[in-house]
């Protein structure tokens, strides 16, 4: 199946790409696709925060499993206001 | 976008217009008005701050400031609530969020503004970017990660 992830701020730097699609395995979890993002993307692992996971737009958890065509974003502190 | 009759939610990129805000504000049942400016300031941390640009997820954005209010109604019992938060390039002096509340009394008005404006910072993915004499950086506010690996970014 296939996930979308949308990159922000400091992750969207550190990606290099504002989104990108994970091909992945069925009942795959928040927390495998971060891994998976990790080795794509290795600054990713020297961040300083651990970074708040979103699926479809609204907050989930890292066990939470991914359906095919979800939107995955991880978010960074934000700083709005 | 998202707007009713008793609230107004929009993120913009253009200098934020608070007539209209306060226009659409106004209601004869509201006997307290209370509107927060959230302005971009010259100096952070000791440094002085020449620009200063914010990106935002603008749908789960939008979503969760339309959360935000409608919290805030329930409890406040304010009868409206609006937020205007500005993205790109915010110049210095000028408004990066606009919140106002409008409530038949004015301690229910205040109270639903701060609290309004400290949950934004908190949970409504909207980032800021910093460049001071020094340099440039993504600034983390966010109480959700104080204390994370011990450390704020």
């Amino acid at each position: 199946m296939q996930v979308k992830v949308l990159h922000f701020a400091q992750l969207r730097e550190l990606c290099g790409a504002t989104e990108e699609v994970l091909t992945v395995r069925i009942n795959y979890s928040v927390s495998e696709a971060w891994d998976l993002l990790i080795k794509h993307h290795t600054p990713l692992a020297d961040l300083p925060f651990r970074p708040l996971p979103a699926v479809n737009g609204a907050y989930a958890s890292w066990e939470t499993t991914l359906s095919d065509g979800d939107e995955l974003v991880f978010l960074g502190p934000m700083s709005g206001g | 976008m998202a707007r009713d009759n008793r609230m107004l939610i929009r993120l913009v990129y253009e200098a934020i217009n608070v007539e209209d805000l306060t226009q659409w504000i106004h209601s004869e049942a509201a006997g307290a008005v209370v509107v927060f400016h959230g302005r971009v300031r010259n100096h952070s941390n000791g440094k002085r701050v020449i620009a200063l640009e914010y990106e935002a997820y603008e749908t789960m954005a939008e979503a969760m400031l339309r959360q935000l209010a409608e919290d805030a109604q329930g409890r406040w019992h304010t009868q409206r609530v609006a937020i205007v938060h500005r993205l790109g390039a915010v110049p210095i002096g000028e408004d990066a969020v606009v919140i106002a509340v409008a409530s038949a009394h004015r301690s229910e008005a205040f109270s639903a503004c701060e609290e309004l404006i400290d949950r934004l910072k908190d949970v409504v993915p909207i980032w800021k970017r910093e460049t001071t004499e020094e340099g440039s950086h993504w600034v983390g506010e966010s109480r959700l990660f104080i204390g994370e690996e011990g450390r704020r970014t």
